[in-house]
Parts: structure tokens; C-alpha cells; sequence
């Protein structure tokens, strides 16, 4: 094994490490990447997720297993392919399957003899561990963050069309905000003609998952919580299980209906846990307000025939009601 | 010279042709069988179209559209879906819902006052599909078109669960071994696509009169099958096997093109051939399929980023 090992135990020195991520769509990678960069790391970004990544993935990892982790596990290999030997993971400490990634992508890595190191992040210790990873001190991290997530609001911003039928997109962060994995939906929404609204970014998923970004917003608690009232109407399906984004989804698409949305997109890994155990209800709420839902499940075996069929002839119903 | 205009369905197990005048009245429709697209296409125009006709549009829909649009010069490309409706209001102007199931996938189209209200397709398998039914056919020694016929001759009621073609396949082996007859598991069979159908239908307010569509429709005991679950006729689309055609024929003769880019007969008598390439002009490495006649590049698909 390499030097990397002190008293049986991994203790690399900032300066040798050279870290990595999965990507997550382009720009909030070039955020992340940008991020790191300024506090001073040695960063190699994987390179764009193409079909051979996918098929890296899939290789390596069970066959029912939610496709980010496919998609992920190809990104790290590529990665650490090109030299990277520390990769930074996350963990919500949600229920969802999300939480065994960095464990699997561990496990998977070093059977295939991979060396690298991992460090796992999650709410409590983010700032703790980026500290130990770059060896700046938490005041820095804590600015550098900071002007991280205004860039990233920047880039989450979206428009309410005023003249074209909008559509909600619900579902999945990962899927929803990759568009390898979802085969660029939002540009094809435009291209026929639609609006997308996304209520699943980046921004939402760190507010909702990290509470330091929830202090940062603090001064939007002032601010009337507009989703306040929905938040309450969807206990009633669900008591705030924290899982995915199973809850978030359903007050989000309960405020989407209320703001008049044209139709509903639901995008989601195909054995996704979440996303499969609110689907009545998702399908109820827009059968009793009458918009129409398309469910997309996402998966490497994808056929691009299919899926635009599917999305096109959605955008031609909506636009013929839309015109009505 | 007659004025026509063509309609094609691009399936994924065979190809629809029609061919439809001013007043909308169907002149003449093909079905084939889709061995490999350029042969077929060939073979159909050949069939189809002499020097009787003047085609003055063509409409592509079907999942190989966009590669048939650009082989054959159409006028407009258009989703099945929006095809089938139009073909379904044509000849039965108050239908509610239209049950489609094609080779590779099962559609539900559902109206309201002659406006599509909601569709739902079957998303990520083609268990379930037409062609489960074809395969398990075939392994059986039936012929496609046989199967209607035969399987109303059955007896007993089996339970085939039809999730999964692999786990119907094999409970069909042990059917088959326990000594059941061939009409009745191809009765099975067909029950089980149909509760297939209808649990990717569920959740949907389906309302009679209820039209079935597509070649599938032929076959007697889906209908059959479906008027029991339903507890309700089923009406057939006259045209069924080509509905998916004539509706796209008549999407282009109501918005008729000044000018047809259809390139006519000549194209039977072209060597048209297809090229794979991975594209290195950026990071996604799509893979790009190319189309040529002769030398001469057409046309490009398959990229991710719009270049082609």
C-alpha cells in the first residue's frame, strides 16, 4: 500500500490530496469545483458523464439499484482513472437509500483495487471536515461557502412564463438536476415550446438537508414562509417522514397547483423508495385538480424515442389547453 | 392525376402506410412487417404509391420518425400519439378513450369534448406489449394472426401474470408442462396483458365509448378480453392496423405544405446506407448516425447537444 498509511490509518496531507466529486449537473458542478479550488485543493473534476461512464457504473453495481448510483459510482471511476485520490461524499442522514452511496461506492471502489481515500460529509460535520480536508481554518471555509451558495442562487434562479404553459417538474434532486441523466429535459421542454419550473434544485435540497444554509436564509424567515401553509396540507399524506424528497415533493406540487401551473413532470429513478411511495397521492392530487402528470422514470436502459414521444406530445396537449 | 397525401407509422415491429384525398377519404393503406427500415420504406413505396398519384404531403410519426423524415424528405413529423387521436376523432367523433397496444408499447389516450385530456404510455419495459404476446406465440408454434381465433376457443381460465415477458415465459414453460392446451394459456396470456394494461391505467377516470386501436385490435380475443374487464363494448377503429397512418395523413392534408419536400419514387432506386460515428467535437461523445445516398451525407442524429 502506499505512504498514504500512518499507524494503520489514512492521514494524507492537504497538499497531497487531490480531490473529486460526482457531478450533478454542469454549472452546480462548476460551482462545487470553484469552491474547492479557493480553499486551495487540487482538484480534478470527473469528466462529462458520457455512455461509457454509465456503463462503468452499471458493471460494477446491482442491477435494481437506483441509477445516480450507477451514474456516480462511473464518475468516481473515471476520476480516480485521472488521478484524484480523495473523493468527497455526502450523507443526509435521510432515509433513503442516498445514505448507503458513499458505503457502496467505498466497498465497490476498493474491490476493484482502487486507493483513494473518502471523505464522507453530512450536516453536522461539513464545516469540520472540509477543515480536516483542506487545513484551512473554519472562518475561511465558512466565507468561502458562503459566497459558494450566493453563486449558486444565482444560477438556480427561475422564471414563471407569463405567455407560454408552464410545467412543475417534481421528483428527484439528482435526476431532476443532471441533465445527462434526465437527456437534457429542460432544454427539450423549451424547444417544444413549454416553460419548466423546477421545484428540486440544489439550492432546496441543501436548504432542506443542511442547517447552516437554512441560517444563512434566516433572513428570509421574516419574510411570509409562502410555503408554509402547504407544508401543513401535506402532513396530512405524509407526517413529515424525512425521506428523498417524498414531502418536499408533495407541499411543492401542492404550491405548483395553487400558482396555476399547466401540467406536472414527475422525474424519478425507476425503484426510487421516496418517489414510488407518494405516487397515489401525486396521482390524486392532480386527478382532483385536473392537470395532467407525466411520470418519468429514469434508468440507463433509457430509449431517447420514447422519452421525447412522451414529452412532446405532453407539451402539444398542454399548449392545445393552454390556447383553449 | 389524383391528389394524395401519405401518412406513415413508423412502428417498432412494422410500418403503416396510407394514403388519404382532399375530402378525406382513406384511397389506399399498407401494412408491412418492419424487416430493417430503408428496405421496408422501399418496398412499401413501391407498393403503394404509381404514377396515379400526385402526393402533395407526407406526415412521419412512430418512434423512427425523425430517421424516416429525413431518408424520405416528410413535411411534418408528429408524435403517435397526436396521430392516433386525430385518425380516432375521424371516424368516431365521441370517443372518450382510445386503448392502444403496439408492439413495444401500450397507450391510453383519453378525450374530453374532442380535446386530448390526459395519455398515459408505458414508461421504461415492453413487458406487457404486443410483441410479449408475438414471442410467446411463436415458442407456442401460432402464428400471430391465429392466435385471435384460437384463443377464444378456450375453456379454462389460467392466471398469467404479465409484469415481467422472462416471468411470463416461464410460467408459460410450466403451463405447458403441466399438459395445459395452447388456447388456453394464450388466453392467459392475453388476460394478462390486458390486467397489465390496466394496472398501468389505473388512477385514470377511463369513460366508454372506449375505441381499440392499433394491429392488436384484429385479434378477437383481446377484444374480447377487454370487454370483460371493462363490462362494456369495445369499439374497433375501422382502420385499425393503420390508424397511426391515416391520423398523420390527415394532420397534413388539413395544414397541407406550399411545397412537398417528399423526394417521390426515386427513392426505391437509391443506395441509401447508414454510418456510426462517436462525436469528438466535445466532451458528451454522442454517438452520431449518419445517413448517406451513395456519398452524399443527408443527415445526422443522435446528438446531445443539438449540433445535428
Amino acid at each position: 500500500m502506499s505512504s498514504n498509511f500512518v499507524d494503520g490509518e489514512r492521514k494524507m496531507k492537504p497538499q497531497d490530496r487531490i480531490v473529486t466529486f460526482p457531478l450533478m449537473g454542469k454549472k452546480n458542478s462548476k460551482i462545487i469545483k470553484d469552491f474547492l479550488e479557493s480553499l486551495d485543493l487540487k482538484v480534478i473534476m470527473p469528466p462529462s458523464t458520457t455512455d461509457e461512464t454509465i456503463k462503468k457504473g452499471v458493471k460494477h453495481t446491482a442491477g435494481m439499484i437506483c441509477y445516480p448510483l450507477k451514474q456516480t459510482l462511473g464518475n468516481y471511476m473515471e476520476a480516480l482513472d485521472k488521478g484524484a485520490n480523495t473523493l468527497l461524499a455526502y450523507d443526509t442522514i435521510g432515509l433513503c437509500r442516498f445514505r448507503m452511496y458513499n458505503q457502496l461506492h467505498e466497498f465497490t471502489l476498493t474491490g476493484l483495487g482502487y486507493d483513494f481515500d473518502i471523505v464522507v460529509m453530512n450536516p453536522g460535520n461539513l464545516v469540520s471536515k472540509l477543515k480536516e480536508v483542506s487545513g484551512k481554518n473554519k472562518i475561511t471555509i465558512l466565507r468561502k461557502l458562503y459566497s459558494s451558495y450566493k453563486k449558486l442562487k444565482e444560477s438556480n434562479l427561475q422564471q414563471w412564463s407569463e405567455d407560454k404553459p408552464n410545467i412543475g417538474l417534481i421528483g428527484e434532486v439528482f435526476c431532476l438536476n443532471d441533465e445527462y441523466a434526465n437527456q437534457n429535459l429542460k432544454g427539450k421542454i423549451r424547444h417544444y415550446g413549454c416553460n419548466s419550473f423546477n421545484t428540486v434544485t440544489q439550492l432546496d435540497f441543501m436548504h432542506t438537508t443542511i442547517p447552516l444554509f437554512n441560517l444563512w436564509g434566516l433572513k428570509d424567515l421574516f419574510k411570509k414562509d409562502e410555503l408554509k401553509k402547504y407544508k401543513e396540507r401535506a402532513k396530512k399524506y405524509m407526517n413529515g417522514w424525512r425521506s428523498g424528497h417524498a414531502y418536499e415533493n408533495l407541499y411543492n406540487l401542492m404550491w405548483l397547483i395553487d400558482k396555476k401551473v399547466d401540467g406536472i413532470i414527475s422525474v424519478a429513478p425507476l425503484s426510487c423508495c421516496p418517489e414510488v411511495t407518494i405516487e397515489p397521492y401525486v396521482d390524486k392530487i392532480c386527478k382532483d385538480s385536473k392537470i395532467p402528470l407525466l411520470r418519468i422514470g429514469i434508468d440507463e436502459n433509457q430509449s431517447p424515442a420514447n422519452f421525447e414521444t412522451r414529452l412532446e406530445t405532453f407539451c402539444e396537449i398542454l399548449k392545445m389547453r393552454y390556447k383553449k | 392525376m389524383k391528389i394524395v397525401y401519405l401518412g406513415i407509422d413508423v412502428g417498432s415491429s412494422s410500418l403503416k402506410f396510407a394514403l388519404m384525398d382532399k375530402e378525406e377519404q382513406l384511397v389506399d393503406s399498407l401494412y408491412l412487417k418492419n424487416h430493417g427500415l430503408i428496405n421496408t420504406v422501399k418496398q412499401g413505396l413501391k407498393q403503394i404509391l404509381n404514377e396515379n398519384y400526385d402526393v402533395r404531403g407526407v406526415g412521419i410519426t412512430g418512434s423512427g420518425r425523425k430517421f424516416l423524415g429525413m431518408l424520405i424528405g416528410a413535411d411534418k413529423i408528429c408524435s403517435e400519439i397526436l396521430a392516433h387521436a386525430t385518425s380516432c376523432l375521424k371516424y368516431c367523433p365521441d370517443a372518450k378513450t382510445i386503448i392502444d397496444i403496439g408492439a413495444e408499447d401500450n397507450k391510453a389516450i383519453l378525450f374530453n369534448d374532442g380535446y386530448i385530456e390526459n395519455f398515459i404510455m408505458n414508461s421504461m419495459c415492453a413487458g406487457g406489449c404486443g410483441q410479449t404476446l408475438e414471442m410467446i406465440a411463436n415458442r407456442l408454434g401460432v402464428q400471430i394472426e391465429d392466435v385471435g381465433e384460437l384463443a377464444c376457443k378456450s375453456k379454462n381460465k389460467l392466471n398469467i401474470s404479465s409484469k415481467c415477458g422472462i416471468f411470463m415465459n416461464s410460467m408459460v414453460v410450466s403451463h405447458r408442462n403441466l399438459g395445459q392446451s395452447n388456447e388456453d394459456i394464450l388466453m392467459g396470456v392475453i388476460r394478462g396483458i390486458t390486467n397489465n394494461y390496466l394496472q398501468m391505467i389505473q388512477g385514470m377516470d377511463l369513460q366508454p365509448p372506449y375505441v381499440f386501436q392499433s394491429a392488436s385490435a384484429k385479434n378477437k380475443a383481446f377484444v374480447k378480453s377487454f370487454e370483460e374487464s371493462f363490462n362494456h363494448k369495445v369499439i374497433i377503429h375501422p382502420y385499425c392496423d393503420v390508424a397511426g397512418a391515416i391520423g398523420m395523413a390527415l394532420i397534413i392534408l388539413r395544414d397541407p405544405p406550399k411545397q412537398t419536400n417528399f423526394k417521390g419514387f426515386e427513392i426505391a432506386n437509391r443506395n441509401y446506407r447508414t454510418k456510426t460515428r462517436i462525436c469528438q467535437d466535445c466532451e458528451n461523445h454522442c454517438e452520431l448516425n449518419e445517413l448517406y445516398d451513395d456519398l452524399k451525407l443527408i443527415g445526422t442524429m443522435g446528438s446531445r447537444c443539438g449540433k445535428y
